[in-house]
């Protein structure tokens, strides 16, 4: 009977694989991209970074004040997970002037810089990144050119501009391999009020090798707005989707044989088509050392998120330079699609662009974070840097004796000079790098680094933690005759002025947030805490192991020393030396303990159990604790290195007169701020509202009130007017 | 006749199965899909980041069982691993095996080696175990008698008041000469309010610790005909929670 229905139930079967396969495909397939995608974005996070400055033009020797905001490129919300941005000042050649390490506060960190007095007139970058986005540098990172004119340097200014990963300089996005010759067209008419028109131009051989078949993918800055399989019912197919799907910014539209390979790209623009957030008001003009309120008012936000609102405030001279950048027009590209030619916008803002004009500038573009070929591909890329959320790496390589890498699974140490021994390890990898995780503060820590088993020659390299890759820059020819605007004379004045009267705007240093973990002994608590004070004092420290340590011994050895420790439970010396410490810093040589003076010696920790570090084994401990604490009274190795190191940079506060009494405002020091006032925090208060008042100074000028800032639900705004300051 | 076409049919179909079959498991490479579309894609292992996660984890003495002689042992439920979960600087660890000696108040953890470790208290702030479908929570703190050493507690109760509950063994020694001895265990019932920690040995020395609400909570007791006990000193909670939301 069996035999009789086995071909009937393998015919059965055939159908149901048959089923299957026809069925499961084209709903698979769409699955499959959507899953890649999210997948690829939740693994592969954009960093975004803008920063605020309170001005794009400055003399040298002046303060740059300025916010950092770190966005999550997919939500636009600010990101909490880098928590150190490194900030940098290049010059033209893009060699770093200043490099400073900014700690983030929930995606905000506010920061200001001395512009060395000795720069001379030129066009400068200021350059900023976290350390994931070292990954995908030089393209992944913030970048702003500002002018610095030098009162002591005449000259015009030479623009600097940029080639490499660029857009708007007419360079051609690059095509997926599987679009060459693969007989699909895709064009996108975004130029219809309501509904995204899609033409998809397919050949006689497409269509026979795809099965009439194509998938359409729509995203925008890591957001799915269309995901779909189409049919081909000739040559032509037009697909109409409503604006609405599409999330306002840059929309890439990507096309997909039957196979699932991307043979055809475009992008196009979908304006934010919300009212704009915030409103000022305030008066037009003002006389000199008069008091300027500034009321801002928020629109449509939710009120639970009102007081969460970071904004940042600047306000200063009106300047020549059309090309200011806002927050909201440079998050429309970020840097995904790599680094904008400001003069592709022409000065205008994106929203001010024809339809036309940006649909040409969109022609060129390549993702430089949503590539397909990436998305797809089995394995994701490895990516060296770490997001510096709780801790910030310290990096380095360990060369052998002829500067070659050492070996892998090497150990390397991280000590702390100090009264409580803190201890960390790193291992090699194959090309010798090694990293430790440091905590993050404004503290500055003594860091001993050294390898475990150190032989002849051999040596350390600390990394630098700013990167050495830049985006490839040169001085415009044709710029070289702009001349020097006229008002950086009366700038330079009043910068002079001011170094004249010893005034400045740089206020006490900002209350740092970031709690300090209280130090614990790695080991623990050890089995005898010796303290010196409690015996008489011995004159060496041989007599000191063997008169008041109980199962340590410290023995001669021809000319050397030796240490050992009895293994308690059998009353055994171990066959291995115990890990040796002075105030923490592993020490390798025994003679340096017993060349202490036990005088300056305030405590011996001895753990006479074998411990455990991670999979680093210690036969025992002993930890030396000087008086001073600070491994002054050793010498180092050669292959070791002491590093005073200092996480993040502390920041000052902004301070400007207050002429409320008649006699400040009657005072003859005179006032010649430039920046009028610079705030970068401002929080509203549960009503929506912030109020801000400063005064003016002596200086006679239109000024600007820059603004600049998020919502926590990711809503960009940028707000600009004007004051006039009159006699 | 149609017997033999069904024969030919089916050899002919198992010719198509295998070719089908072939089809659809290597369909998906085809399609250019690889298998394990529902897995993740690979998560970004980083070798130093795991480095220093073990040195926060796996962080103590080699532990040795001096014990091994005696009648029992000298672990909380089970002589075995139990399933838990760690709390060292700060950074949390689940998916742990943990045993814990109320002998010493020390806890102990396997390592890949081998080896078990028992872990440096001075860095571990809490723990949980799991036995028998409930997960018992431990924080480090302050004992009441010895100033400058701090023990593990079970947490029963944590809200304005705290109930804690310390578990302990001890050693009765069954021959004078000590060869022979032999684990019991016992435990003691800590009220903690104003941060004055109380010993509970008895329903009353509750009720005199909360003194101050006596007259509501005797009728509420009474009203809700709890049954409050130090032998069941989950039975005081009910009552620790009223006090607290009587107390503003």
């Amino acid at each position: 009977m069996i035999k009789k229905i086995k071909p009937a139930i393998l015919i059965l079967m055939h159908i149901l694989f048959l089923q299957g396969l026809c069925g499961q495909v084209s709903m698979n397939m769409t699955d499959y991209l959507s899953k890649k995608f999210l997948n690829y974005t939740a693994t592969v996070p954009r960093e975004e970074i803008y920063i605020h400055s309170d001005r794009e033009e400055y003399i040298s020797g002046e303060d740059l004040w300025f916010n950092i905001y770190l966005i999550d490129r997919k939500s636009l919300k600010p990101s909490s997970e880098s928590k150190i941005v490194y900030f940098e000042l290049l010059n033209s050649e893009n060699r770093p002037i200043v490099q400073k390490k900014i700690w983030l506060d929930g995606g905000f960190g506010p920061g200001q810089v001395v512009l060395p007095d000795t720069l001379s007139t030129g066009t400068y970058t200021i350059r900023a990144y976290t350390s994931w986005m070292k990954n995908f540098l030089p393209v992944n990172c913030f970048t702003k050119n500002v002018h610095i004119y030098n009162a002591f340097s005449s000259g015009a200014i030479k623009e600097k501009t940029y080639s490499g990963k660029i857009f708007g300089g007419g360079e051609r996005a690059d095509n997926y391999p599987a679009a060459v010759n693969s007989g699909l067209t895709l064009k996108a008419d975004n130029l219809k009020p309501d509904v995204l028109e899609i033409n998809v131009v397919t050949d006689e051989k497409y269509r026979t090798e795809n099965n009439n078949q194509f998938y359409l993918f729509i995203q925008t800055h890591g957001n799915i707005n269309h995901v779909s399989s189409q049919w081909i019912t000739g040559e032509y197919t037009k697909i109409f989707i409503p604006k609405k799907q599409l999330t306002a910014g840059i929309n890439q539209i990507t096309v997909f044989n039957s196979k699932g390979q991307p043979v055809g790209e475009r992008f196009i623009y979908t304006p934010d088509r919300e009212n704009p957030l915030v409103n000022i008001h305030s008066a037009d003009s003002a006389g000199l050392r008069e008091k300027i309120s500034l009321d801002l008012g928020f629109g449509n936000v939710l009120t639970t998120t009102l007081n969460s609102i970071n904004l940042s405030i600047s306000v200063a001279p009106v300047t020549n330079n059309h090309f200011t950048s806002d927050i909201n027009d440079y998050m429309v590209f970020g840097t995904e699609f790599g680094s904008l030619q400001r003069s592709a916008l022409k000065g205008l803002k994106i929203n001010n662009i024809s339809p036309e004009v940006i649909d040409s500038l969109l022609q060129t573009m390549k993702s430089n974070w949503i590539d397909w070929n990436t998305i797809l591909a089995a394995d994701l890329p490895v990516f060296r840097y770490q997001v510096e959320k709780d801790d910030h790496y310290l990096s380095g390589k360990l060369l052998t004796g002829d500067k070659k890498a050492a070996d892998a699974d090497k150990f390397v140490f991280l000590s702390r000079p100090g009264k409580i021994a803190v201890f960390q390890y790193a291992k090699t990898d194959e090309e010798g790098n090694f990293s430790f995780r440091i905590h993050i503060d404004e503290k500055v820590k003594e860091l001993i680094i050294q390898p475990d088993a150190a032989t002849k020659n051999q040596s350390l390299n600390i990394e630098s933690p700013f990167s050495h890759q830049y985006i490839k820059s040169e001085i415009s020819v044709d710029s070289t005759n702009k001349q020097i605007p006229g008002y950086i004379s009366a700038w330079s004045v009043n910068h002079q002025v001011r170094k004249i009267y010893g005034t400045s705007s740089i206020g006490d240093p900002l209350a740092s947030l970031i709690s300090i973990p209280r130090s614990k002994r790695f080991y623990g608590k050890p089995d005898q805490e010796l303290n010196m004070k409690d015996y008489i004092t011995l004159p060496v420290m041989q007599e000191v192991f063997f008169e008041l340590l109980v199962g340590v011994f410290l023995k001669n050895k021809k000319s050397d020393y030796e240490i050992a420790i009895a293994d308690p439970d059998n009353n055994k010396l171990y066959d291995t030396p115990p890990g040796l410490f002075i105030d923490g810093v592993v020490i390798k040589d025994p003679s340096i303990i017993a060349g202490i003076d036990p005088e300056n010696v305030e405590k011996i920790d001895v753990v006479r159990e074998r411990y455990s570090v991670g999979d680093y084994l210690f036969y025992g401990i002993v930890n030396i604790i000087t008086k001073s604490g600070d491994f002054s009274n050793a010498t180092l190795p050669d292959y070791a290195i002491r590093l005073p190191y200092r996480v993040i940079d502390p920041v000052s506060s902004f301070v400007s007169p207050d002429y409320s009494s008649v006699a400040l405002k009657r005072s003859r020091i005179p006032d010649f701020r430039t920046t009028l006032y610079w705030n970068p925090s401002v929080k509203p208060d549960k009503e929506g509202k912030a109020r801000i008042e400063f005064w003016t100074s002596d200086f006679v000028s239109d000024f600007e009130v820059n603004i600049q800032g998020i919502t926590p639900d990711g809503k960009i705004f940028s707000l600009k007017k004007i004051i006039k300051v009159t006699r | 006749m149609f017997h033999i076409n069904i024969r030919r049919l089916s050899i002919c179909s198992f010719n198509v199965l295998i070719l089908l079959l072939f089809i659809f498991f290597s369909g998906s490479d085809l399609y250019g899909i690889k298998q394990g579309l529902s897995g993740q894609l690979p998560v970004k292992v980083n070798q130093q980041d795991t480095l220093i996660e073990n040195q926060n984890l796996f962080n103590g003495r080699i532990w040795r069982n001096l014990y091994y002689l005696s009648e029992g042992n000298q672990f909380l439920f089970s002589n075995e691993f139990l399933p838990g979960s760690l709390t060292i600087n700060g950074k949390r660890f689940t998916d742990i095996f943990l045993k814990y000696d109320i002998y010493n108040d020390e806890i102990l953890t396997p390592v890949d080696q081998g080896g078990i470790l028992q872990l440096n208290k001075e860095m571990v702030d809490s723990f949980s175990l799991s036995f028998q479908d409930k997960t018992y929570k431990f924080i480090k703190m302050q004992d009441d008698s010895i100033k400058g050493s701090k023990k593990y507690f079970s947490v029963l109760y944590h809200g304005k008041t705290a109930l804690y509950l310390k578990y302990t063994k001890k050693i009765d020694k069954l021959t004078i000469n000590g060869e022979n001895e032999k684990f019991y265990q016992f435990r003691r019932i800590y009220f903690v309010k104003d941060n004055v920690i109380y010993l509970i040995n008895s329903k009353s020395d509750l009720i005199m610790a909360l003194i101050e609400k006596k007259e509501m909570i005797k009728p509420f007791i009474k009203k809700n005909r709890l049954y409050v006990s130090e032998k069941e000193p989950e039975s005081f909670i009910p009552v620790i929670r009223y006090y607290d939301s009587l107390s503003h």
